[in-house]
This record gives structure tokens, sequence and C-alpha cells, in this order.
């Protein structure tokens, strides 16, 4: 180990962060840490979990900002204020993420996009083309035959194709300089983590720098130049890579020396806890596989070879799922190493968090005992050794390790016989885990059972059994003495290798194209308003007449409009309650300003707009949830139309008239609408440069800010966007009643809700399908005309809404299922 | 000063406790003398629908996955026109009986719509309360208004100053606290808001969560429509609907997590005192119908924002 001496400063920094100090509300994160680079370097950086590492890395982004201290890059010192992702993006530093952070709704090119293209807001004509290639050049350079097909979406990929197009995205960075990659390799294969460090050698020769953060110690030694040790915010210690020993790294982190020596336990009992016998579902195959009480069992092979799958149906089994196949006795607890969206109850303190799966042996007639669970809270907290002040600290306040020992003590509080764990030492540092270990070894010799699923094959050498599986099915089973990381590679690697899953699914490929473009839901809406109008042709002569579609499409296109509104907001995340009476005030304004004065009532539509859009600034800077601020808005748009036009009445203004009653060819002018509202939202949302941003940020906010490109803006700029469909539908609901009432608009805001659902888009943001929402509002509006010519009382109008809103999302869900299965 | 706004931050119940102080301040200022406290107690009694159902949104919202129940509303007019003709003498039972068949009802079907189904329960629910609201348009065609006199003299009972509904809210927020934060079922409804698939891992059986949080919606809804019709001594089509947006106000100002996982009974009653004074104060100003609504939905954003923690993360 040479230690680093300082030479005066003469080489020429790449960058430099002098004395980062980063607060978290008490916890120091990082403390006066120092790290500067020169070009060409590949620097390891190192340290356990909460050593300050992620956020060191995140300072240098721009993604924080630090409470002290400056950044240089290239010679020019930023003060922390001035220094942001957009600033950090022009001096060539790229990261790709440890949480990957790829928007899952765009397709694999338009992540790169986002990544790559400068922050105007239009692009040059062919523009995804040419991305299109920079993405497949990439990919091909860094991971050659990766199979991805760039012009699909994310969603589509697995997890480790995932994780190579966030570390290509990072790769195609303009200019490139510094990349950072925070754990790039926890989900890829040894193949491609062999690809990988070729192409960040070759990348290094062409004079970039790279900071490559792992706590895989090995991969550290053999792709490194230097190495820093981190420990609780400061730097510990700084080495050259050369005649560095991993155990060296190991004891500077703080953790043991890992001096484990295989050891063989008798099997006292053979009671089976788990019995699976020739299992098979979509993604395992035939598999069969015991436990046995006390027994600590391993699962393990390549990454999603079917071992969550397996997991999660052992789990599903003991919570009561029948299979004759599976027999679990006794009860399960289930541990994941994935703690945010498995794991921690993130409101909660530690304790609760510990005893939230004891509660019925907590509770006496459904009453919680306070001192029982204190005491076991308690106990366990004090078993598990917690780095933390109390154990009313709240969970989200601790390093990942400790969030983790919290999640274990609740798994073996719950008594169960049998404790299933999935990677539960994931991202944990070496001391947290050598505790972990210890822990499991007590739980086994107490009596319980283990199956404990791990991506490090050295993890396994703690299990007395191992499964290695491989597509699905059980391929090896070692016991004692046989198991090796050696052995384990080998088994996982055993047969045809290059046999993927994907001939396994080509019959039902056909099958499954069938089903996806049903499932995509502007095609249902489309079936379902051809199947209204066509009710409503049969039981009226007159609908496909030139008359009827004027009056039908007519009565339908506020719905359109406000629905599209709706629609922006949904897709970027958001949620307008008040869209409707919003609406209700467009309408009394053109009823009554605009009708009297052209120019005074652009005026107010301008400040409509402005008011309208300085929602989503007060959403953005307060982090109100938007469902709140627009129940607060729903009152205030009511208010300021009630004072407009306080009882039902003004006109329509005259050119409004004689817009709606253009004569245009073949079809009436309200049909033309529809369409051009359909192009033109469909334009921006999936045609223009700036609309593949609005997307991403409704799928994952982070992934784009961390690009450089801002949320607030992009914010802004949907609810402009948003407020201008506001106003066609306020003006087309002028039209439709020839005045205005400030009530009357009130019913749009769920309705429009229910629309673009019926249309297709997701409720959670970030998916949005124009067409299928303008269909859908044309569906939900034919309704009542087609309960008037069937002559049923209009008292059933809403019911049928009701019915058909029902009865479309299940038939979605359902169709979205089955297409998941095949 | 730092120690306070860490302990307001956490505390956001406390919120529209202050804004009320301010409110009555206001009031005390504006009013002269002209004030009095029997404005403020009829107001009270108005709120109590509100609180009633404002515990029923909180529930709802506590469950998690944005999830808000938009059949109330149309539960409550139903509820309240049937306890009109079917709360006489002679059929109290069957007609109570009848009531909370209906609401068990309304939500297991909103329970699993949104459970099996995975509709998001705020248009799931709407969409079972447009087929409620058919029901209440064609049953109220030809049905008794007017409740049993009997009844309406039970709800406008005083006992000491307080009136028979203020009793029942107080009873039944004591009920509901005890409910949600000393049993097993209320520690694991704001475990299952905090995620559905981690509750689930964490050995909760979350749809014996959800449903009974639909039914209990449903059924608070009920009580809540009986007590509105007794008390207006009358049921019109669309009597519920102007509670609607106050009780989801009220719960979400009192501190209710919007994204679930965090509730508070004392706030929503914070929250309903506040909207309560809120309309006092606006009766005795004698603004305009549309002053009001601009100055309750103002207020209902200020008290959000600051209460809103701006350290938090977007998720």
């Amino acid at each position: 180990m040479l230690d680093i001496k300082s030479d005066g400063g003469n080489a020429e920094y790449l960058f430099r962060l002098n004395n980062i100090v980063k607060k978290f509300g008490h916890t120091v994160a990082l403390d006066h840490m120092s790290l500067d680079m020169r070009a060409g370097e590949i620097i390891g950086l190192i340290g356990s979990n909460g050593a300050g590492k992620s956020t060191l890395m995140s300072v240098l982004t721009g993604v924080t900002e630090a409470n002290e201290g400056d950044v240089e890059l290239s010679g020019n010192l930023f003060q922390k204020e001035r220094y942001s992702t957009a600033v950090a993006r022009e001096n060539g530093i790229a990261c790709a993420y440890q949480e990957f952070s790829v928007c899952a709704n765009l397709a694999v090119y338009e992540n790169f996009a986002i990544t790559v293209m400068d922050h105007r807001p239009f692009g040059k004509i062919g523009w995804r083309k040419e991305i299109a290639q920079v993405a497949k050049r990439t990919l091909d350079e860094v991971f050659p035959d990766s199979g991805i097909n760039v012009r699909a979406k994310v969603t589509k990929l697995s997890i480790e194709q995932r994780q190579m197009v966030e570390i290509c995205c990072a790769f195609a960075t303009n200019g490139l300089k510094i990349l950072i990659l925070d754990e790039p390799t926890s989900s890829l294969t040894i193949d491609r983590i062999t690809q990988f460090h070729a192409a960040i050698r070759r990348l290094r020769d062409t004079g970039v720098s790279v900071v490559y953060i792992s706590h895989k110690l090995e991969e550290i030694i053999s792709i490194s130049t230097r190495i820093v040790v981190m420990r609780n915010g400061k730097k510990e210690r700084e080495v050259l890579t050369d005649n560095t020993r991993i155990d060296d790294l190991v004891n500077l982190m703080g953790g043991q020396v890992s001096g484990k020596v295989a050891q063989s336990k008798e099997s006292e009992t053979t009671e089976r806890i788990i019995e699976i016998n020739n299992f098979s579902t979509r993604s395992l195959s035939n598999v069969n596989i015991h436990v046995t009480r006390g027994e600590c069992v391993g699962i393990s092979g390549l990454g999603g070879s079917g071992q969550r799958e397996l997991l999660n149906e052992i789990y599903a089994a003991a919570k009561g799922k029948h299979d004759k196949n599976v027999t679990i006795s006794g009860s399960a607890a289930f541990v994941s190493g994935d703690r945010q969206y498995e794991g921690i109850f993130k409101l909660w303190n530690i304790a609760d968090n510990i005893i939230v799966s004891s509660l019925s042996k907590l509770s006496k007639l459904g009453v919680i005992n306070k001192n029982a669970s204190d005491s076991l809270a308690e106990r366990w907290y004090d078993k598990l050794k917690f780095n933390a002040e109390s154990k009313e600290s709240i969970i989200t306040n601790l390093s990942g390790g400790n969030q983790q020992k919290a999640i274990i003590g609740r798994g073996i509080a719950a008594d169960a016989s049998l404790i299933i764990f999935d990677d539960p030492t994931r991202g944990v540092d070496a001391g947290t885990k050598k505790e972990i270990y210890g822990i499991l070894e007590e739980v086994c010799a107490s009596g319980k059972s283990i199956i404990w699923y791990s991506t490090e094959d050295g993890e396994m050498l703690e299990c007395d059994r191992v499964y290695v599986m491989k597509d699905g099915s059980v391929v090896e089973e070692l016991v004692g003495e046989e198991i090796s990381v050696e052995n384990i590679v080998s088994s996982s690697f055993k047969k045809d290798a290059a046999a993927s899953g994907g001939d396994r699914n080509k019959d039902a490929a056909l099958g499954a194209k069938a089903l996806n473009f049903f499932s995509n839901g502007s095609v249902m809406s489309i079936i379902v308003l051809a199947l209204i109008w066509t009710l409503v042709s049969i039981f009226n002569k007159n609908a496909n007449t030139r008359f009827g579609m004027t009056f039908l499409i007519g009565t339908a296109l506020p719905l359109v409009f406000v629905a599209i509104g709706q629609m922006f907001i949904i897709g970027c995340g958001d949620i307008n309650l008040g869209i409707g009476n919003a609406m209700g005030l467009v309408n009394v304004l053109a009823a009554t300003v605009m009708a009297s004065n052209l120019g005074l009532g652009l005026l107010a539509f301008a400040g409509f707009i402005a008011f309208y859009s300085a929602v989503a600034v007060l959403i953005h800077k307060r982090h109100i949830p938007s469902i709140v601020a627009s129940l607060g808005m729903l009152s205030i748009w009511h208010g300021i139309a009630l004072i407009g036009l306080p009882t039902p009445g003004g006109e329509a203004p005259k050119w409004l008239l004689s817009v709606f009653g253009t004569q245009t060819p073949l079809f009436p002018v309200q049909v033309y609408m529809c369409i051009i509202v359909a192009i033109i939202s469909y334009w921006i949302a999936f045609r223009s440069k700036y609309g593949m941003i609005l997307r991403g940020i409704g799928d994952n906010p982070l992934a784009v800010t961390k690009r450089g490109w801002s949320y607030l803006t992009a914010h802004v700029v949907t609810y402009v966007i948003s407020s201008v469909f506001v106003i066609c539908a306020g003006l087309a609901m002028t039209f439709v009643s020839k005045g205005a009432d400030a009530n009357a608009s009130s019913t749009y805001g769920m309705m429009s809700i229910a629309t673009i659902l019926l249309g297709g888009c997701s409720f959670s943001g970030g998916n949005i399908e124009p067409v299928g929402v303008v269909a859908g509002a044309l569906t939900i509006s034919l309704i009542s005309s087609m309960l008037t010519f069937m002559r049923i009382s209009s008292n059933y109008r809403t019911a049928v809404i009701g019915i058909v809103l029902l009865m479309a999302l299940i038939c979605g869900q359902l169709l979205k299922k089955r297409g998941e299965r095949a | 000063m730092n120690r306070t706004k860490f302990f307001l931050s956490k505390q956001s119940w406390i919120w529209p406790y202050i804004g009320s102080l301010l409110i009555y301040v206001v009031i005390s200022f504006l009013s002269e003398g002209g004030f009095n406290l029997k404005t403020l107690f009829l107001n009270m009694t108005l709120a109590t629908f509100a609180f009633l159902l404002g515990v029923s949104e909180m529930l709802v919202i506590t469950s998690g996955d944005g999830a808000i129940d938009m059949s109330v509303p149309y539960t409550v007019t139903l509820c309240a026109y049937i306890s009109a003709a079917w709360l006489r003498e002679g059929s109290v039972l069957a007609g109570i009986l009848l009531i909370i068949a209906i609401c068990v009802a309304v939500g297991l079907l909103n329970g699993v719509i949104n459970v099996y189904f995975q509709v998001p329960a705020m248009i799931g629910t709407l969409a079972v309360g447009y087929i409620l609201y058919t029901v209440v348009l064609e049953y109220s065609s030809n049905a008794t208004v007017q409740p049993a006199p009997a009844l309406t003299r039970f709800a406008r009972i005083q006992v000491g100053g307080f009136s028979m509904l203020t009793v029942i809210c107080i009873v039944f927020a004591v009920f509901m606290y005890f409910v949600m934060y000393r049993t097993k079922f209320g520690k694991e409804l704001h475990a299952t808001g905090q995620g559905h698939h981690i509750a689930y891992l964490a050995g909760i059986n979350v749809r014996a969560i959800l449903i009974p949080v639909f039914i209990a919606s449903s059924l608070i809804a009920g009580a809540t429509g009986i007590l509105l019709g007794a008390y207006m001594n009358g049921s019109f089509q669309s009597m519920g609907d102007a509670y609607q947006m106050p009780a989801i106000a009220a719960a979400l100002v009192g501190g209710t997590l919007v994204s679930g996982g965090k509730s508070s009974v004392i706030g929503t009653f914070g929250g309903v005192v506040m909207l309560t004074l809120l309309g006092t104060l606006i009766t005795i100003t004698r603004l305009s119908a549309g002053w009001r609504d601009i100055i309750q939905g103002a207020v209902i954003v200020l008290i959000l924002a600051a209460a809103a923690d701006p350290t938090a993360k977007r998720s």
C-alpha cells in the first residue's frame, strides 16, 4: 500500500472538491471532505454504508447543494450557490446512479436524448433518428451484443439491461470528462462486467477520468489506479492501487476481515419446513427443493434466474395461497434487501418498524399492549446494536445498513418458523454484513429455518446447503464442503449457457402481441366509442347526418378539451380536481368580458393562464400535494366566477359563433376540432422534444432533474399547456350553452379524471394517451344522448357512465394482467 | 426557534388550531358586540356532519395509494331518504338493518373494485357514486322526504348547552382515536398506508385492512345521512354534495397525509372547527357567496402551504 503524497499542485486538476460539509438535519454526512482528480485517472471510492460516498458524488454532480465548501472545475472556482446540475453537465460530468435514473416510460433512445441533448425546448428535424443511432452505437461499444432494441420502452427491459442503459447514457454524454459510476455492476453478470471494465479502460485512454464506487473490492482493485477510503464523512486514507490487498481495504473501512471457515452442520431433525415438488409457474420450471427445521439454505445462480419468483411463491404459500406442489409448515416472515420499496415504513421510527409484524402476539382482543410492544422493540434494538440516537429515531434518518437491521429484527421478532431473506445485504457495508451473518447463525441455532437468496456468491458459504438456479429451474444442489464460489459459478453456467429465455416465449409471442394491442389504452377506448356510436346511430337515424354530428360532437367538445387539459396535468404526476371550476371561470369570462370587448377578454385569458400556472409554482416550491392545492383552487375559481356572474347569463361572443359555424367539407367543423386536438396533443406529447421531458418527469422526476433539466420549468410548462386546453373547453362550453353559468362546469372536474382513465392513461403519471382520451370523452358524452334516443329516463345517465367506466377499467386491468402473464 | 419549527413540522395537526384562533380574533374584532356565541354554536352543530365525514375520508386516505372515497355524498343522501321512510314506529329495526345492509354493500363494492380489480379508489368510488346517484334519483321521485318527528327531536336535543350532535361527535372522536392509535387494526392501517406491498411483506393481510376501511367509510356516511336528514327535517337530492369537499379539506388540513400512512383525529376536528369559524366570519362580514368561496379556498391553500414540509422529498 502506497500512500499518496501531495505533489505541490503542479499537475492540472480536472476537478477539486474543497472542504465540503453537508448536513442532513442533525446528521453530518460530509465533514470537510476534499477530493481531487486529474485526467486519465480511475479513482476507486470505497467506504462503509453512510460513509458519505454517494452524498459526495451528488455534490459533485450538483444534485445536492453543500452547506460549506466549493467546487473547482478545470481551474474555475464555483461557489456553492452558483453550482448546479446544469453547470456540472456543461463541464462534462456524468453519473450512472446506483438507484437507476432512467425513465421507464420512455424509449431507450429517449433516455439518451434527455442525457445528451441541449436544453432548448425544440430539437432539429430528424433528431430522433440521430439520437437512436448514438444510443445504438454506445450500447454496441460498451456492451457488444446487448440485444437491446433502442426503440423499445425501458419498462420492457430486464433489470440487467436497465443498468446497461443507465451506464451507457452516462458514457454518451457530450464532452465527457468525468464519469461517476455508483455501484454500477450490482445487476450485471460476470461477462457483462468484463465488457464494462474493458470499456472503462478504453475511455480512460481517451483522457476521461472515472470515479468508481463499489462495495465489490475485487472490482475496485482490478479497475482503479487510486483508491480513496471514506469513513464517517471524512477521507480515511488515500492509496495507490498497486500492491493493495482486499484485507487492507476492509480494515481501513472499519470492518473485520472475513475469516469464515465453511462448517458443516449435522441436521438434527428431518422435519421439513418447506417441501416443494415439481413446481412450475410461468417463470419457474419443475422446481424441487426442501428445507428442514433449523437449516440455512441458500439460493444462488445468475441474477434473474427465477430466485425472487421462488421466494415470492414460498411466501405466498405460507400466507395461504394454495398449491398442491408447495407445502409450508408454520408461518413465514420476509426480509427484503430492497429497503425502499419492500422494507421500511418510512414514516415510522425504529421501534414501530420492528414490532409491526408481531402485533398479533402483542395485542389482546385487538388492543395493543403498550408495555409488551415497548419491551419487544427495546430487546431487538439493543440486540442488533443500532447506530442511532434511540429506538424512537425515524427510520429514514438511519443509514442503509441500520435500516436493514430493523427489517431483519422485524422478521426474527415475528417468531415465524421460516424466514425468507431476499438479498438482505444489498448495499450494506462489510461490518454490518458480518453482524448480519452472526444473527442468521443464531436464528438457525434457535430452531428456525432460513431460505436465503443472495447476489453475492461469497455469502453462500454461510449456508448449510445451496440450490443453484438457472432459467427458472434448480440445476445444482451443493451441500457442506461442496459449497464454494467456484462451484456456484460453474453450476450457474452449466449446460448451454448461451440459451436464453427468448426461445421459450416464442410460441406465446403472437397471442401476447394481440393482447398487447388490446391492452393499449387508446385502442380499447376507440372500440368502446365505435360501439356507442353504433348504438346511437341505430336508435337515431339522424346521428350520421351533418346536423346530428354537429350536435352530438358539439356537446362533447367541452369534455374533450378539458380532459386533454387534465391529461397533461396527470401525465406530469399531478392532479387537478378544480379543473371543472377553472373551466367554469373561462366560461364566465368568455360570456361577459370577451363578449363585450375582445381585447379585454384576451387580457383576462392571459391573466387566467398566469394564475393557473402560478399554482404549479406554489405546488413545486412548497411541496404541497397537487390534489390538495387543486382542492383549494377549486373553491377559488368558483368564487371568482360567481363574483363575475352571480346568476346564469351572458352571451357567446360573435366570433365564437362564427368559428363553430364554419362550413367545412365532408364533416362538420366539430369533428375536425376533435381530430386536431388529438393530433396536436399527440404531437406535443410524443413528437416534440420538450414533450419527452414532460413524460419523463411524470415517470421519474429525479432522473430528469439529475440530467440538468429544470423540474420547475417543466411543471409550469405543463400547466400552461393545460390552461390553454381549459380555455378551449370554456369557450366550447360558452358556445354550447350560448351563455355562462358559474356552476354548470363543476361536474367536469371528476368527469375529466374519469375520462382520461377511460382513455387508457395511468393514474400515477408518465403514461398518456391523447387519442384514447379524445375517444373516451366522446364516449362519455354520447352516453346521455344514447339514453335519450333509447327513451330511457335521464336518471340512469350517471349509473350508465359509472358502469361503463367500471367495465372499461376492469377489462383494462384484466387484459394487462393477462398480457403480463403471457 | 429551530426547535419550534421542528415541532410544527412534525405536529401538523396544530395548524388548523392556529388558524382557528386567528379567525376567532378577527371575528371578535369585526363584530364588536354584534357577534354572539349563538351563531357560533349553530355553526358548530352544522360542523358535526363535516367532522363525521371528515373522519371517514381520513380513514380511507390513510389506507394509502391516493385513495379517497368519492361515493360518500351519495351514500349520505340515499341513507337520509331511507331513514325518512323507514325509521318510524314499527319499522325502526328493519330500517336500521336496511341502512346497514346498504352501507356494507356499498363499502364492499368499493373495496372489491379497488382491491381485486385494482381500479384506483378515487375513480372506482366515483363510479359507484354515480350508480348510487341514479338510485337516489329513482328512489326520491316518490319518496317520503320528512323524517319521523321523533327522529328530528332526537337530533335536536340540547344537553346542557351542547347539542346532541356535538355529544355524538365527541364520543365518536374518542372512539376513533382509540381505534386508530391503540389497536392492532389502527397500526396495521397506518402500515398499509405507507405501502401496500411493504405491508404485505411485513405479514399484514392488506385486503383485510382495505375492505373494512371502505365499509367503515360507508357506514359512517350512512349514519351521517340519518342525522343530517333528521336535523334538517327533510331530504333533497344533492344534500350530501356540500359536505364532500369540506370533509376532505378538513382531514387534509388536519394533518392527514394525502399519500397515506399518517392520520390525525384531533387535526381533523381542528380542521372542521377552522372551516366553521371561517363560515361564521364570512356570514358576519356579509360578503357575497363568491368571496366566501375565494376566502375558503385561499385559507385551505395557505394552511397547507404553511404546514407542508418544504424539505420533504417528492416521491
